[in-house]
């Protein structure tokens, strides 16, 4: 098994009110291609309730840093009661999604996941010498570069949602 | 006896997973799923069909996979399997035409895989499977795992974006 690390931990982002669902997926899909993520969608669930349409979607994106780090997000996105509804902007009727979203976005530092390094007992124990001791810079550096990332796209959604209203 | 591989030659991808509840045109599904296999020029089988009655409500689970030949070394395997609950047959009018539809729920479970060596040319013997490891670790690496790995997984997200449109599911 690569060892992970967990650097960000449930970075949380709840909104209420109007927003567009295929252009919030669009969005998100884009922002992890201009980023250099590969989006892996692990899991797609919807189920139509009595107060409207509850989604649920856990993304799994991840970037390979070298060879030895890999950078892994977990966004757990949840919609609940999402209803669709006709809003009039700029005299132009326009169709858009009401309801209340919950994202909680978590970062991982995934190393040795190509597990070279775990075949012995005696590699394993080379690679965490290194991993701790030698390496601890660059450790370090992968670490600081997911928790940025984690915290561009938590950025990026408050800016889609227009939270810094 | 020929030793295993150290590299993976069976390179499995991550699952992609679907769930929905409400009410969609299975047979419309199945139909489109079957000519996606066909379009991408998969050999296309169903290996699973099971249907279980438990009244009032009926559950159904089909499985079916894709085999594509890459190249004679190389070969694409997407599976599909379909797991229907609480099915039951609704006939609704839309557009003016009756159509008959189901509610339920549906879980969609993509997986794939590229094999490598599928026919065991290297299996032949121990220096067979020596040259096979230094040809996997030091020649074809790369490809195995930018080219081909990366155009399974394209062709499995394809897929699902297909479904997750057919189903017209809010976030695709």
């Amino acid at each position: 098994m690569p060892e992970r690390t967990l650097v960000a931990d449930h970075i949380t982002l709840t909104y209420s009110g109007l927003f567009d669902l295929n252009a919030f997926y669009r969005y998100l899909m884009e922002w992890f291609s201009t980023n250099h993520f590969v989006p892996y969608e692990a899991r797609n669930e919807e189920f139509a309730t009595s107060s409207g349409k509850d989604i649920i979607i856990e993304l799994l994106p991840y970037k390979k840093y070298t060879d030895h780090f890999k950078g892994i997000m977990k966004i757990e996105i949840n919609f609940v009661g999402v209803k669709p509804v006709e809003v009039e902007k700029h005299a132009t009727k326009i169709r858009l999604n009401k309801g209340f979203v919950k994202i909680v976005i978590d970062g991982y530092l995934e190393t040795e996941y190509e597990k070279y390094w775990e075949r012995k007992a005696t590699l394993f124990f080379f690679k965490l010498l290194f991993d701790k001791l030698f390496f601890k810079r660059y450790t370090l550096m992968y670490e600081k570069a997911i928790k940025q990332d984690v915290y561009k796209l938590y950025d990026a959604l408050q800016h889609f949602f227009n939270l810094y209203k | 006896m020929v030793p295993e591989p150290t590299y993976e030659t069976h390179r499995a991808m991550p699952t992609l997973t679907i769930r929905y509840s409400g009410m969609f045109d299975f047979d419309g599904l199945f139909t489109m799923i079957a000519r996606w296999f066909k379009e991408k020029k998969f050999w296309y089988e169903e290996h699973t069909y099971k249907h279980t009655l438990a009244a009032p409500f009926a559950e159904e689970e089909i499985g079916m996979s894709g085999e594509r030949e890459v190249t004679p070394f190389v070969k694409f395997t997407i599976d599909v399997t379909m797991k229907l609950w609480n099915m039951k047959e609704t006939t609704v009018t839309f557009k003016g035409e009756k159509k008959k539809l189901l509610t339920g729920r549906i879980e969609i479970k993509i997986n794939g895989a590229v094999d490598i060596d599928y026919q065991k040319w290297f299996a032949k013997s121990k220096i067979w499977r020596i040259v096979a490891d230094f040809y996997y670790k030091y020649i074809i690496k790369k490809t195995i795992e930018e080219k081909w790995e990366d155009d399974l997984f394209t062709l499995m997200s394809q897929l699902h974006s297909k479904i997750k449109n057919f189903l017209e599911m809010g976030a695709k």
